[in-house]
């Protein structure tokens, strides 16, 4: 875009102060437009993210990606895993949610306390970070929304917190407005 | 002339000095005696059904009979294994509530088939039951005789429970008493004729001030017929509990890489930290600690867990963190200390028929079925670890 911009720009015949100003604005305005997606926090890097993304082939645009850690806040765990437990059928294949475990040491523990149906583990909108590839480093569940391809704040399942729950209602519900 | 000679009197004794400290200081400080070796071929490997995993929160190795008894704390039932086959062959269901129940199982002793001790979560009570997980006899952990300290006894993880001389040994969190201000390391014993606990509160010492935040714990295991061995997590020493004397001796297990100056409590009030999860995991991989000592029968050896400081970033950088093993012999000679390699966890690991087992993380992720302890030697010889 910038680049036309300039090529047109100087071929007109302007001023090249005036292009030069005009190309300063737009750079700014495309930088500020970057700002608004998420980069990184402390626990979640976006170029990570993304990489993990792309190399496993997931749409994220316009997604919700849920991220489940194995291991820290063992509350916070436990609410993020009662979640998934009571709205799976809601999860299972849901094209505007994308759910990944990570750092899964022990999936034959994970199933066995968690009871998920097979249907569950054979979902299409399910990733087990088994390598740890994703290399999320957060204690708690994270759930991270996408507007267009643009990050948006991450939300934690955090003690006392309550937007985890209300964000992922907001994601499913997507689905349950997409078929109605 | 009687000036030099004075002189050279006093010389000679300041040499003589020298010399008898450093021979002292050479032998009481060894270096590197041994090498860590890692033998995957005198593993041990267990059959695992759909219910069993790699964790447990409590394992104990029965050298007479060559079996281990492993807690399946998400089915409150204990698994009986026969180390040689690998097999499991029997377990023990324990129920939570009614005539039988004895609340969530975290820690016991199989003495026989009979006569087996468990500890029940939240209950201060150590139930006596049979095979069938039949409660036989109760005894509730409570005493009299212990005015100013207020132990908790615990049975869980490397906290281990012994049946010696028809008493029951064990441990639990640190005591403070409350006027001097002042902690003690707290082992109990339980006389099951007499229904009653003694508080034996062994070397009281001044730590540092403020909340320690779980890492309270204090681990025993047994040393020999008569002798209990007590490590901690924030003294660079192990402390042996003579049975039959009463005395108590304090033995030097210091890492090279921190002492106990450096083992910090955790700064914020309690009635914070259990909403500011962050912040105590900082401060757990900000904080070198000591874990638990085992005594190896077969080999002669004591060992003695550390858990190294970490760095918080690295660790969300992906390092993970670092543990390690101190070696030493009978009489407390440090022979080495090493880093554990990555995918062994030193909370899954027992002394058994041939020396120290780890479980191996790795080939558990490879194949659940099974759950391989791998064989850990400390000899004088080459192609060692470290």
């Amino acid at each position: 875009m910038i680049t036309i911009y300039v090529s047109i720009c100087l071929l007109s015949n302007r001023k090249k102060m005036r292009c030069i100003k005009h190309l300063g604005i737009v750079v700014i305005a495309f930088f500020m437009s970057g700002c608004n997606c998420h980069k990184e926090d402390e626990t979640l890097r976006a170029d990570e993210l993304f990489a993990f993304l792309s190399e496993k082939q997931i749409d994220f645009h316009n997604k919700c990606i849920i991220i489940l850690p194995a291991i820290g806040c063992g509350s916070c765990l436990s609410s993020a895993e009662h979640l998934l437990i009571s709205r799976q059928d809601d999860i299972i294949n849901n094209k505007h949610v994308t759910l990944i475990l990570t750092n899964l040491s022990d999936l034959k523990k994970f199933k066995w306390r968690t009871q998920l149906s097979d249907r569950f583990f054979k979902a299409e909108n399910l990733f087990i970070d088994n390598q740890d590839a994703l290399k999320f480093r957060s204690f708690y569940p994270a759930l991270i929304r996408f507007e267009q391809d643009c990050m948006q704040k991450p939300v934690y399942q955090k003690p006392g917190a309550e937007d985890f729950e209300e964000k992922l209602l907001d994601c499913l519900k997507k689905k349950l407005n997409y078929e109605n | 002339m009687k000036n030099i000679t004075s002189f050279l009197f006093i010389l000679w004794v300041v040499l003589f000095f020298l010399f008898f400290s450093a021979c002292k200081n050479s032998s009481s400080s060894r270096s590197v005696d041994v090498a860590m070796y890692l033998d995957s071929l005198q593993s041990i490997t267990l059959h695992l059904d759909s219910s069993a995993f790699f964790s447990s929160a409590y394992l104990e190795y029965d050298l007479s009979e060559n079996k281990l008894y492993f807690l399946n704390e998400q089915s409150n039932l204990i698994r009986v294994y026969n180390v040689s086959t690998g097999k499991q062959i029997e377990t023990i269901q324990y129920a939570f509530t009614g005539p039988d129940g004895v609340g969530e199982v975290w820690g016991f002793h199989y003495h026989s088939q009979d006569s087996i001790f468990v500890f029940g979560k939240f209950k201060f009570t150590i139930y006596l039951t049979d095979s069938r997980g039949k409660v036989l006899n109760k005894y509730v952990l409570t005493g009299e005789d212990t005015p100013g300290y207020f132990p908790t006894p615990v049975v869980h993880g490397l906290q281990q429970l012994f049946f010696i001389d028809n008493k029951l040994y064990f441990t639990g969190n640190y005591a403070r008493q409350r006027k001097e201000g002042k902690y003690i390391l707290p082992l109990f014993q339980y006389d099951i004729s007499s229904k009653k606990l003694s508080h034996i509160g062994i070397a009281p010492q001044k730590v540092h001030e403020g909340f320690w935040e779980s890492i309270d714990k204090v681990f025993l295991d047994r040393m020999g017929a008569n002798k209990l061995i007590i490590s901690n997590y924030i003294s660079d020493s192990i402390f042996v509990y003579d049975i039959h004397s009463g005395k108590t001796d304090k033995h030097l297990a210091k890492s090279k890489y921190f002492s106990e100056q450096d083992i910090k409590p955790f700064s914020s009030s309690a009635e914070n930290r259990a909403k500011d999860y962050l912040e105590r995991a900082k401060y757990h991989l900000g904080t070198p600690k000591y874990h638990a000592a085992l005594y190896d029968p077969v080999n002669k050896l004591i060992y003695r867990y550390v858990l190294y400081q970490h760095d918080y970033k690295k660790f969300l950088s992906g390092e993970p963190v670092k543990a390690g093993i101190m070696v030493f012999d009978e009489a407390f000679n440090k022979l080495g200390e090493f880093f554990l390699p990555s995918g062994y966890d030193f909370t899954m690991s027992f002394v058994g028929p041939k020396g120290l087992y780890m479980a191996n993380k790795k080939a558990y992720q490879a194949n659940d079925n099974y759950l391989r302890f791998d064989l850990f030697t400390f000899k004088p010889q080459e192609n060692a670890l470290h």
